[in-house]
């Protein structure tokens, strides 16, 4: 076989193991929208665990290294993954809690401890002087070394083209729906039931299984292993890969990955002389950065905003119906504080929400409506009362899983996730999908398929109704306020909740709409749902809502039917005693 | 009193690693993101400093003062060229331009001085004892009473100065700052040119111990990190009492453990703060 070949299938071999690498980063951040910076780490312990089980035991390969259990090497390349995933679910542990820049300082440190291990622990790792001469897989096939390059970069092959099958599936999927909307808006995935917490962790986990297979190839690749095959170099290779390639598309980080590798590794044919070589490394690392600073100059947006790239959907309309549950809830408060310091937000308020009511809340800004939504929906906790739902103390519930039980909340200033498409921000809603499961969206089974199916039904009729079938394709970044807000309160019907909590729905929405939504707001009432609505435009409330709260300085001042409440003289004094206070502020 | 010359060693790493994170906590504070690239910095200045000390035969002292405007100019001409056009596109964009940045550093570094670390041959000048017990070098007296002046500057320009009650407001609350008519351009350009300068002060402090390697920024940059989150990240005095314990924390872990991982507990720090305390010992920082 020609040098050149062997160069050429050599480079090919890397940059393989790079793409494992960079599909695991662009699931955790180009999907899920984690900033890793540890993933050295996780490729590290995956490739330790791998030599450690398949080297041969230190009697026989005359080596002085303390541990080899010569297990076959199927064993390693099953048993990596595994050890590099639970390695990231405990760096994720503490981590993930936090969000940005202290997620990416504590991958980083992650990844240093991995690497002072590697290097010092001499009776696990052997320290800085490694394990060679590993054995290699399907070894035996062929007869000339040469030869052999082929055999290992088709089994490389077949694992890339698997991970980017699984990745890929798992994108278009309700799981990779799910991760995209955890990227988008952590506050808006908890107000449609996700548990954003698993999630991540879910995403997190699966690239570092991802990174681990990854290093198994590496070191069986190299026939060995030393700690400084693990610098940080490798992960900001990867990252750069991801960027050039655009950040939350697979195909193209494969390829930047390819582009990147080539170009580094093709500099290694200049190698004459030993000056020439450290000037090279030096020139390598200079354009490397080079390189990094002008892609992002030059692609500001476009290599990373990801979630716009589209995704193909088959646009049926065929299946009608929605088995919607006809059973009619009932919310309700006793007592129910909440106290910012000496601020008395909400004191003791009591509600009570017929099922299949429309229930509204108004009062002068500042009375408190807000924050009692978020005692209710779960994203504030109360000083003190308690909050049931359907005769059911749900108090301490967190707000996730309360949407599960069938409360769903809007927010005042339309929020969606603006990066996804009008249609994937109503699919994402509807929680327990069958999709969700890494099980599911991998295997698509046909209770997945078919439950795609209706819900695709249901947006569309959604669409439709609101009049926003042609925004479909959209990126609700792209729409309108009004429009964002429509597609806001959308999304959580697609929820298909018994309760719905409408934080100012008619607020930026033209005056000419407003009739079809009270419209549609009372269609859906006749379809079961019962809604708590909050806004400031009275007439639209009056035309609205069967009963109304009137809530003041944390409150209830007064309650009936909306004639009623109008005329009652507390509520006028209240808010021209407001207006009066604002006008003093 | 071999404690207490632990305490002397982790005050020498402490002192000079705050010179190092102050830069990078005002920097983090105005500019709202994680500068990578500031580790390179000081390297920069360990090797600035190499050449004006060892090869060029300035004294010392001024061999410092021309790392530091040395690395205060890069760090200015990289602000003005790299960093403030691209400061619309958020945080993230300028942590990983920066990464570029500390790689074109890093590179050069190696094009220039090559590989080999390079060593500082300072005079021996005189020993601080107790009685009979050694204490400390001179050089380490002066590496410890240098940052402390340093640090006592800054504190006096960023509370009596025009700039320096710009660069306050500038970090509390950027927006107000500029509508209420502070330079927001001009004050980052004083605080990237005062932070990569303390940055080169650090390097060629660093190389007077010992020696500056090619390689150095990397690491740094990682015990910043750890410095700063445990002073709670941009909090601009928070991270320098972080700084200190860090460094002290790290020269006295080598009496328990391996002293390969005195590094590694700047990192086991990371994660505890993070898990126990994200906004770091002394709270404060912005909110995201």
């Amino acid at each position: 076989m020609s040098s050149y070949l062997l160069f050429a299938v050599g480079i090919l071999t890397i940059i393989g193991v790079y793409a494992l690498l960079t599909m695991s980063l662009n699931l955790k951040f180009g999907i899920t929208g984690l900033i890793d910076l540890g993933v050295v780490g996780y490729f590290a312990v995956g490739a330790y665990t791998y030599v450690l089980l398949t080297a041969a035991p230190p009697g026989e390969s005359g080596q002085t290294y303390a541990i080899g259990l010569g297990l076959p090497l199927w064993v390693g390349f099953i048993a990596a993954p595994i050890a590099a995933g639970v390695f990231s679910f405990i760096i994720g542990l503490p981590a993930l809690r936090l969000r940005g820049e202290y997620l990416a300082i504590a991958t980083y440190a992650g990844a240093e401890v991995v690497a002072a291990i590697a290097a010092n622990e001499d009776w696990l790792t052997n320290g800085v002087r490694g394990y060679s001469n590993l054995s290699q897989p399907l070894r035996s096939v062929v007869e000339s070394g040469n030869s052999y390059q082929y055999v290992f970069l088709a089994l490389l092959a077949v694992a890339v083209a698997a991970v980017y099958w699984l990745l890929t599936r798992m994108e278009i999927r309700p799981l990779g729906r799910a991760f995209r909307a955890v990227r988008e808006s952590e506050e808006v995935a908890l107000s449609v039931g996700k548990n954003v917490a698993r999630y991540r962790m879910k995403a997190f986990v699966i690239g570092g299984m991802i990174s681990g297979l990854a290093g198994c190839f590496y070191v069986s690749y190299f026939t060995l292993v030393v700690p400084t095959m693990f610098a940080a170099e490798v992960t900001w290779t990867a990252w750069i890969a991801l960027v050039i390639g655009g950040s939350g598309n697979y195909r193209g980080v494969i390829l930047g990955t390819a582009i990147l590798l080539a170009a580094q590794e093709a500099t290694r044919f200049f190698q004459a002389s030993a000056d020439m070589a450290s000037l090279l490394a030096a020139s390598r690392l200079v354009a490397m950065g080079v390189l990094l600073v002008v892609i992002i100059r030059l692609r500001p947006r476009g290599s990373w905003a990801s979630g716009r790239k589209r995704i193909r959907h088959w646009w049926g309309t065929d299946v009608s119906g929605t088995g919607r549950d006809m059973e009619i809830p009932l919310l309700e408060t006793y007592e129910v504080s909440k106290h910012f310091g000496g601020l008395k937000a909400v004191n003791g308020c009591t509600l009570r929400v017929p099922r299949g009511s429309i229930i509204g809340l108004i009062g002068p800004n500042g009375a408190g409506k807000t924050t009692l939504f978020n005692v209710i929906a779960g994203f504030l906790e109360p000083t003190s009362g308690r909050v049931a739902l359907d005769g059911e103390d749900i108090t301490g519930v967190p707000s996730w899983a309360r949407v599960k039980k069938g409360v769903a909340r809007t927010f005042q200033t339309p929020h969606g996730f603006p990066e996804i498409t009008v249609y994937e921000n109503l699919m994402v809603a509807p929680v327990n999908q069958a999709g969700e499961g890494l099980f599911g969206s991998i295997m698509w089974p046909k209770q997945a398929k078919k439950q795609e199916k209706v819900l695709r039904a249901r947006v569309l009729d959604l669409l439709e109704r609101l009049g926003m079938s042609d925004y479909r394709n959209t990126l609700v970044c792209n729409l309108a306020a009004g429009d964002a807000r429509v597609i806001e309160f959308a999304r959580q019907v697609m929820l298909d909740p018994k309760l719905l909590l409408l934080d100012e729905p008619a607020a930026g929405i033209n005056p000419a709409i407003t009739d079809s939504l009270i419209r549609l707001l009372r269609e859906l009432r006749e379809e079961g749902l019962t809604l708590l609505v909050i806004d400031h435009n009275l007439s639209f409330m009056m035309r609205l809502c069967d009963s109304i709260y009137v809530m003041a300085r944390g409150t209830i001042i007064s309650e009936g039917t909306p004639d009623e409440v109008a005329r009652d003289p507390r509520v006028i004094e209240a808010y021209l005693g407001t207006a009066h206070e604002s006008s003093e502020a | 009193m071999q404690y207490l010359q632990y305490v002397v060693f982790g005050l020498v790493t402490g002192t000079i690693l705050l010179l190092g994170t102050v830069g990078f906590s005002m920097i983090r504070r105005v500019d709202n993101f994680l500068n990578i690239a500031h580790g390179q910095m000081v390297a920069l200045g360990g090797f600035f400093g190499y050449t004006f000390y060892q090869e060029l035969n300035l004294p010392f002292v001024l061999a410092s003062l021309a790392a530091m405007v040395a690395t205060g100019l890069l760090g200015w001409i990289s602000y003005k060229l790299i960093f403030s056009p691209i400061r619309d596109h958020g945080p993230l964009y300028l942590l990983f331009t920066s990464v570029g940045v500390a790689f074109v550093i890093h590179g050069a570094i190696e094009m220039i001085w090559g590989t080999t670390p390079k060593t500082f041959r300072l005079p021996q000048l005189f020993t601080v004892r107790i009685g009979e017990e050694y204490l400390a070098s001179g050089l380490e007296v002066i590496i410890i009473a240098t940052a402390f002046a340093a640090v006592g500057l800054l504190h006096l320009l960023l509370t009596r100065t025009r700039t320096g009650i710009a660069i306050r407001a500038m970090s509390s609350e950027f927006n107000l700052a500029r509508v209420r008519g502070v330079n927001t351009e001009a004050v980052s350009g004083v605080v990237w040119i005062i932070g990569s300068a303390l940055a080169g002060l650090a390097g060629i402090l660093t190389g007077a111990q010992g020696a500056v390697f090619s390689d150095m920024g990397w690491v740094i940059i990682l015990v910043i990190l750890s410095a700063s989150v445990l002073g709670g990240l941009g909090s601009i005095y928070g991270v320098m009492i972080g700084a200190v314990l860090i460094g002290i924390g790290m020269d006295f872990s080598v009496n328990l453990i391996n002293p390969a991982y005195r590094y590694a507990f700047a990192f086991v720090v990371i994660m505890l703060v993070l898990a126990v305390r994200p906004q770091g010992i002394f709270g404060g920082g912005r909110s995201e």
